[in-house]
């Protein structure tokens, strides 16, 4: 393309005559010669200005222009009002409801009625039902975790399904650097139920406390080092069906239904305030060995209904359990003692089945190891797990409590059944005496006891044979429980330290008798402990007390709560299965 | 049309007159006109956002204080839809089978707010430079852009071939150029 030619296309274009062909061979040329683009905008860009420069502009166009101008403001302004309203309406909701009941009532051939059934569509069909559903589930779930976190503690127990590490490491000392923060107690004021009209209980209901334990501020003291505040995981259950007496209603039917003294609820708040104020910083209690002290002071606390969970003593409960899991050992041992190691693997065992947390329930089972581990051909046990021949009731009887919370938490080792029949007939064979005196301290392998049975031994047997011994059995608890008639310690003797061991023990086994057992039992013994409380709370002069006090007071805390304490048992029956057995007094 | 000629104008817009609007329309018409051609790529372009340009007036023209800078504040107006008329173009053009309006576009996009930017100064300059012209080359121009000839119309009044009267416009074009960029190096 020479010269001309490419002046003439320019041209054309400017023009916009340019033909198809011609434009393409413009383009051609411009794209093969790249300096020559430059050159060609510049003449479309001069010769926009020469068209702007040389341009005529008369008063009629400007004019024209202007009425254009005010024209398109004037439209665009427009109000609201003038502007011509749409030809078609949408109809409101309450119109389209209205519409479609009438429409409902028109003849079926009517376009009323049409409109109805399509209207009806539209509002039935799946996309607004799917949306209604999601929405109702929505709320259904929103309305569900509301009430979940908003359950006051007192309605039941809950606890929290979570793996959790043993230790944490740093934790003790941070735990140790907490202040402690005074707690003020609650003050309880016995109310009587008002409800109750039946003349035949009202006189002995109308001394028994209702009372409500106040839901008290949660728990300051507990280290978030831990790491096990409940409130971190909001995923709770509700056990009541597991300890139905020791949640907030259960303990309050109980204390009625089993004649509880009045002012025995505040007792026991004021020794479990009391413990609380005595804890290490790393969960333990002070007493001879920590590791039983601390397992009977937790047995205290779940006793009462308190887990990790709980608002007051939650912390208390949660410490407790990490000192235990800590200072369990490789072969499952918490301690060197056997009866620190039963004890402790009973307060473990009570807590993994009232919290179904999996690490208590494993601490349990590998506890529970080391007990069938000790246990003698005989079915009894020794001191240090001794395998020497000779067996000791006091030690069997811890051991057979640890085999009873190892079946509660649900253990599912296939001894622990054997081991059980084997402790059962121990006692039966071994350690009652043959006179008839009640069981004995120790008995010498392979023969019968032939007298020196003990009022606390025969309280041991007895809490054991009730605990696990099936129906058969029956005739022996009879024996026992009489024996257990006939005299008892005194618990408060000038000359001699309270009897905690033995009364710890008859206390729970006349409880399960029921009856006249009972209610005997009853009519003294939680007086006689109440009456001898210190006003902090605690209890001290107790046999085997190392003068921290923990050892009494827990012992007799239990004894107390003795009215709500007790799971549902479960008893080894003769076809070989574990059948579910409520104990209540006869 | 003086500056304060033009505010008495802007007074009475701003006071309701719409006469007024005319008579201002027609004052600044043909100087926005080449101000917003310095930039363009199209005719069609220049007389779009003129026509936004003067909306745009009439509806801020009550913001404007008379201070005698009307034109200039008009001339703001109409750079702003300029640069955005450009830019709005520029998407929707293909490289292909636009590709001789996207070197137009490309070139007016390329020289617009730089510090090279002097295609407005030059504008001005043009009818200086067209009163340079010498009488043959002058009456050429005069019949294509006053009188609005076609090349074919023009060849046909001069009685030449297209092809010579396309190659005279073409360097009377670039002439002129040249001019403008000349006079403003003055």
């Amino acid at each position: 393309m020479n010269e001309p030619e490419f002046a003439l296309l320019t041209e054309k274009y400017l023009d916009g005559t340019l033909t198809p062909v011609e434009r393409r061979e413009l383009v051609e040329f411009l794209l093969a010669h790249r300096d020559r683009q430059h050159d060609f905008a510049e003449q479309v860009r001069q010769h926009l200005r020469l068209t702007a420069q040389m341009r005529p502009c008369d008063r009629a166009e400007a004019r024209k222009t202007a009425e254009i101008i005010l024209d398109v403001i004037e439209k665009e302004s427009l109000p609201a009002s003038r502007v011509r309203p749409p030809v078609i309406t949408e109809p409101t909701f309450r119109e389209t409801i209205r519409a479609v009941w009438h429409g409902l009532r028109a003849p079926r051939d009517s376009g009323e009625y049409k409109f109805a059934r399509f209207m009806l569509w539209r509002l039935c069909g799946p996309g607004p039902l799917a949306v209604g559903l999601s929405l109702l589930l929505i709320f259904l779930l929103i309305n569900f975790v509301v009430e979940e976190r908003n359950r006051p503690p007192d309605e039941g127990i809950t606890v929290i399904l979570r793996d959790t590490p043993e230790v944490v490491p740093g934790a003790e000392a941070l735990t140790e650097n907490l202040p402690n923060i005074p707690i003020e107690r609650p003050t309880l004021e016995p109310t009587v139920d008002s409800k109750l009209t039946d003349p035949s209980t009202a006189g002995a209901l109308a001394d028994t406390e209702s009372l409500s334990t106040p839901v008290p501020d949660k728990d300051d003291s507990v280290s978030p080092a831990i790491g096990m505040s409940p409130r971190l995981n909001p995923s709770t259950r509700i056990l009541a069906h597991v300890a139905p007496g020791r949640t907030g209603p259960g303990r309050q039917d109980a204390l009625r239904k089993y004649d509880a003294p009045p002012g025995l609820e505040k007792a026991v708040l004021k020794a479990l305030y009391w413990l609380k104020e005595q804890q290490r910083p790393d969960g333990a209690w002070d007493g001879t060995d920590r590791a039983a002290m601390t397992g009977l002071a937790l047995l205290t606390f779940l006793a009462h209904g308190e887990t990790p969970s709980s608002g007051e003593f939650g912390g208390t409960v949660e410490r407790a359990i990490r000192y235990l899991l800590g200072i369990q050992r490789p072969d499952g041992s918490f301690s060197a003692n056997e009866y620190a190691h039963a004890i402790a693997v009973t307060a473990i065992g009570e807590a993994s089945a009232m919290t179904r947390i999996m690490i208590l329930g494993e601490a349990t089972d590998r506890g529970l190891g080391v007990i069938l581990r000790g246990q003698q051909d005989s079915g009894g046990y020794d001191y240090g797990y001794g395998k020497g021949g000779r067996s000791d009731t006091s030690v069997t009887g811890w051991q057979l409590q640890a085999m009873k919370s190892a079946v509660l938490a649900g253990n599912t080792d296939t001894r622990l059944a054997a081991s059980i029949n084997r402790g059962v007939d121990f006692l039966k064979r071994q350690a009652w005496a043959l006179d008839g005196s009640g069981f004995v301290y120790a008995s010498i392998p392979g023969q019968s006891a032939g007298a020196g049975g003990t009022w606390s031994m025969t309280a041991v047997g007895s809490l054991c044979l009730s605990l696990l011994a099936h129906q058969e059995q029956g005739g022996l608890i009879r024996q026992s429980l009489k024996r257990l008639e006939l005299s008892y310690p005194p618990w408060d003797a000038a000359d001699q330290k309270k009897p905690v061991y033995s009364w710890y023990y008859a206390t729970q086994a006349k409880f399960h008798a029921g009856g006249h057992d009972w209610s005997e039992w009853n009519h003294h013994f939680a007086r006689d402990l109440m009456t001898s409380q210190k006003a902090d709370g605690h209890w001290e002069g107790g046999d085997h007390d190392s003068g921290s006090h923990v050892y009494t007071t827990t012992l007799s805390t239990l004894m107390l709560e003795v009215y709500y304490r007790y799971l549902p048992s479960y008893a080894w029956n003769s076809k070989g299965g574990w059948a579910r057995r409520i104990y209540r007094p006869r | 049309m003086t500056d304060e000629e033009l505010d008495e104008l802007v007074a009475q817009v701003q006071a309701g007159d719409s006469d007024a609007f005319t008579e201002l329309v027609y004052a600044i018409r043909k100087e926005l006109r080449i101000f917003i051609s310095a930039h363009a790529y199209s005719a069609d372009m220049v007389e779009e956002v003129l026509q936004a340009t003067l909306v745009v007036c009439y509806e801020k023209i009550h913001k404007y204080e008379l201070r005698g800078t009307f034109l200039c504040w008009v001339k703001g107006i109409a750079r702003n839809l300029n640069f955005k008329e450009l830019s709005s173009r520029s998407r929707y053009l293909n490289a292909k089978d636009d590709f001789l309006d996207r070197l137009v576009l490309d070139s007016a996009l390329e020289t617009f707010g730089g510090a090279q930017d002097r295609a407005e100064e030059w504008v001005e300059r043009l009818k200086v430079c067209i009163g340079k012209l010498p009488a043959d080359s002058r009456a050429m121009i005069e019949k294509r852009y006053f009188e609005n000839m076609s090349i074919r119309t023009l060849a046909q009044v001069l009685e030449k071939p297209e092809s010579w009267t396309a190659v005279n416009l073409y360097r009377i074009r670039e002439i002129l150029r040249k001019c403008m960029m000349g006079e403003v190096a003055k």
